[in-house]
């Protein structure tokens, strides 16, 4: 219990609270403004902690990373856009709430299903760091690639019923995914000798143009403009819901510790798995897409579980999983802190300080949500002609700070033109990203895999892993068509006859 | 894939820096400079390696020369947004670039619009340290070992190193070459990716600067089999060279100032002096060898020089592997 005195300790004797309290105000605020992620709220705050003690510095920072997970499902309830693009499962069914005038059913979801997600997550850290930190070694390149297959085997999920239509914006998620510097030989491709594409097509610029731009296209063109609740009260769950939601609050936690021990997972992936998971486990599957509560709860304990078991790679390894770490690990080194398999034995002060600073910024979310979040459903219920202005100048300076770039600008304007016209046409937006976020995944650690094998396939089999996944997904693909089969076979209608039409049909709208 | 944000920190650091000097007083055998305060560009974002060596550098540099050194963060575009910044800004020394290799690799790779030709380098200040490793299990101790290892069992040994354009992955491509090895060459990620590689054992050895495998070192996960430097690296006497060890491989990752073509001659003169003085502060001196960094002065015609031959070489390496014509 050595640990747990150096953390109260440091609680009650130096201003950790107030940091981690200003650290979770910040990345809420950071997370919800469209295109500032974690890591550039996080970076904002870097310069300003040199003169502080080296554990109110990295308190305040990790705060910053708890708040921003939150806050970027608040945008995405609100206005269709992911503040963050690990909240991009919860534009799904939190957007079509707040449509049907539940947005602080929704955001009140989130919130709890994030905090409970995130103590969870920083219990793991304390009591497991450890045997988690063997974990991450497990990860190498075939076990990525076996990941990313695993994940592409949402797509026929994901896609609304209109799978033929979900493969075909899958396979242009995966072709945008090639831009860039090839990461194995260095060769440039689809640069066109542009500086501004070398280094590949960010994922969350595909998202703002593709939910947020194409929303407010809709939005303009509609006669009779939604008026959404006018109610802005934070509604917490109740007993009730918390029954239905806590398997999907589960499902996200487990996903999520997993997903942060291994460098390279990335927290968009988790919130996609965690959000199929849910559903695929729900007693209420017809629900998702449509406003399930626990649409959101999933994805939410996913990424704020991430916040936390990340910590153990930075920390043991000094290496970050997501930019987010990478940032906190800059703050690590500029403050003379050496991450490393030794840090627990020569910094326990600071260790267990940042333990106790990181428990009370999850908990002290409960309190800023409840605070923070009224003035944000007040907001977005102003009329929307002003509203309309107000998200495109949001969105456009979120997009510049990312990279000072003008060239995203014009990316995600086109991705919100393609995806207007996707979304008019029937073309489910959801596997596009997916596809965009595992391709870079999947096609570089099988390339790398091959190397190392000598062109031999059999690696994916040999590491347990990989195995183990791959085994997996053929299982998970066969059961979703056995299921059809035999639901088909009930219903007296032949699988190909009642498939193919559909598809004809969609392709003819 | 990921590019780090560009975001700029004028106010931050004017105020970090306000509480440092009040700390220092200022030394009279400094330079005198036309200007009160100067920006430094960094090109990598907070916490990054170029960042962390200018943010160190003018925490000495600063209150010492009685100037006010602010670091602003420009990322993006493989250095060029920095650089568009430098050459488009004023030339009367006020605003300057912290210079790394990385510009000069996009200059090779792609076509920016603006090139290190339009710069001109003041002065170097360090380089890092790069080093081979393996895990505490492997049984290699020296490089000798990797060598037979790899003679004797041609295409077994898997050699890991970070980005696929990298210095670091000329030097392993150059140790492949020198000994006529057959192997794979892993390109990963990131030096953290590489890092979990060679820990769990799926490649043989990698690559990395010393300060990012020195707390593994210590805690007797990672055994450094040689160093890629001309000389020992300070700090780490009883560490050979890859050079004693048979195979002539350095790799040189200058760190110094760079400014636009143009910049008035006291100006260069001045940053000259100051880069020498500073690297003997014994402050400074100790920040450099906690980073396993090694202090390496060069003067502008010097760092010219030097500038010109690394991209002459890294220009052969990536025809060499076919990344350019």
């Amino acid at each position: 219990m050595h640990g747990l005195e150096i953390a109260l300790h440091t609680l009650f004797t130096t201003p950790a609270i107030f940091y981690a309290l200003f650290g979770v105000a910040w990345g809420i605020v950071g997370g919800a403004l469209p295109g500032l992620s974690a890591s550039i709220s996080m970076a904002l705050l870097l310069p300003l902690t040199f003169g502080m003690d080296p554990t109110m510095a990295i308190i305040l920072l990790a705060s910053t990373y708890v708040g921003a997970e939150y806050g970027g499902s608040i945008p995405a309830i609100l206005i269709r856009t992911p503040g963050t693009s690990a909240a991009v499962t919860t534009v799904l069914d939190g957007y079509e709430m707040h449509r049907q005038g539940r947005s602080g059913e929704a955001l009140g979801i989130s919130l709890m299903a994030g905090v409970v997600g995130g103590v969870i997550g920083m219990v793991l850290v304390v009591a497991l760091t450890e045997p988690l930190a063997h974990v991450s070694l497990f990860f190498t390149a075939p076990a990525y690639f076996a990941l990313g297959i695993f994940g592409l085997s949402l797509i026929a999920a994901l896609s609304d019923g209109a799978i033929i239509k979900g493969f075909l914006s899958a396979v242009v998620g995966l072709a945008i995914a090639t831009v860039g510097v090839d990461p194995l030989s260095g060769v440039q491709r689809f640069t066109f000798d542009s500086v501004d594409l070398m280094g590949g097509i960010e994922p969350i610029l595909i998202m703002m143009g593709m939910f947020a731009i194409t929303e407010l296209m809709v939005q303009a063109s509609q006669k009779n403009w939604a008026k959404a609740s006018v109610r802005t009260r934070i509604v917490l769950p109740s007993l009730k819901l918390w029954r239905r939601i806590s398997l999907p609050t589960f499902i996200g936690t487990t996903i999520g510790t997993l997903d942060g021990l291994t460098p390279g997972g990335g927290s968009t992936l988790a919130s996609f798995l965690s959000y199929n998971e849910a559903k695929r486990w729900s007693k209420h599957p017809e629900e998702f897409g449509k406003g399930s509560p626990e649409g959101i709860a999933a994805p939410e304990a996913a990424n704020n579980t991430v916040a936390a078991t990340a910590l153990i790679p930075t920390l043991t390894f000094g290496i970050p999983s997501s930019g987010s770490t990478a940032v906190l690990l800059g703050g690590l080194i500029l403050h003379g802190l050496e991450p490393g398999p030794l840090l627990l034995t020569k910094n326990p002060d600071f260790v267990y300080g940042l333990f106790g600073g990181l428990f009370v910024a999850n908990i002290s979310q409960l309190l800023l949500g409840i605070v923070m979040l009224p003035p944000c459903i007040w907001l977005v219920n102003r009329p929307k002609a002003y509203l309309t202005a107000i998200i495109i100048c949001l969105i456009a300076s979120g997009i510049y700070s990312l990279n000072a770039s003008i060239a995203d600008m014009w990316i995600v304007l086109g991705a919100g033109v393609i995806g207007y016209a996707m979304r008019t046409l029937g073309f489910p937006i959801l596997p596009l990203v997916l596809a965009l976020v595992l391709g870079g995944i999947v096609e570089r650690n099988y390339r790398r895999s091959i190397d190392l094998s000598y062109g031999d396939p059999m690696i994916f089999l040999q590491d347990p892993v990989s195995a183990g996944l791959l085994g997996l997904t053929v299982f998970f693909v066969a059961l979703s068509i056995f299921l059809r089969l035999r639901k088909n076979a009930r219903e007296g209608k032949p699988l190909v006859a009642s498939a193919a039409p559909q598809g004809v049909s969609e392709i003819a709208n | 894939m990921m590019r780090s944000g560009k975001v700029a920190f004028a106010v931050a650091a004017l105020f970090g820096l306000g509480l440092a000097t009040a700390a220092w007083a200022q030394d009279a055998k400094y330079p005198a400079y036309p200007l009160k305060t100067v920006t430094l560009l960094s090109s990598s974002g907070p916490g990054g390696g170029g960042d962390v060596f200018l943010r160190q550098l003018t925490k000495v540099l600063g209150p010492r020369w009685g100037l006010n050194l602010v670091v602003e963060n420009v990322t993006g575009g493989g250095g060029t947004n920095a650089l568009r910044r430098i050459v488009e800004g004023p030339k009367d020394g006020s605003l300057l670039y912290g210079g790394n290799t990385q510009h000069l690799i996009t200059s090779v790779l792609s076509t920016p619009p603006y090139t290190y030709k339009d710069l001109q380098p003041i002065a170097n200040v360090l380089v890092d340290a790069p080093v081979f490793y393996v895990r505490t299990e492997s049984p290699f101790k020296t490089l000798q070992d990797v060598v037979e290892y790899a003679r004797a069992n041609p295409g077994k040994l898997k050699f890991g190193s970070a980005t696929a354009s990298s210095p670091d992955r000329m030097a392993v491509e150059t140790f492949k070459r020198l000994n006529k090895l057959e192997m794979v060459v892993a390109t990963h990620d990131s030096g953290g990716q590489l890092l979990i590689s060679v820990l769990s054992g799926a490649v043989d050895a990698g690559t990395a600067d010393i300060q990012e495998v020195a707390s593994q070192v210590e805690a007797g996960k990672v055994r450094i089999l040689a160093a890629l430097t001309e000389e020992r690296i300070p700090g780490y006497p009883d560490l050979a060279t890859a050079k004693e060890q048979g195979t002539d491989v350095v790799v040189t990752q200058f760190r110094g100032i760079v400014g636009a073509k143009g910049l008035p001659p006291e100006v260069v003169k001045a940053w000259e002096e100051a880069i020498q003085l500073v690297l003997q502060d014994p402050e400074y001196k100790a920040q450099l060898a906690k980073n396993g960094q090694i202090a390496a002065f060069m003067d502008s015609a010097q760092y010219d020089k030097a500038t010109n031959e690394y991209v002459a070489n890294i220009s052969a390496f990536f025809k060499q592997i076919g990344l350019i014509n």
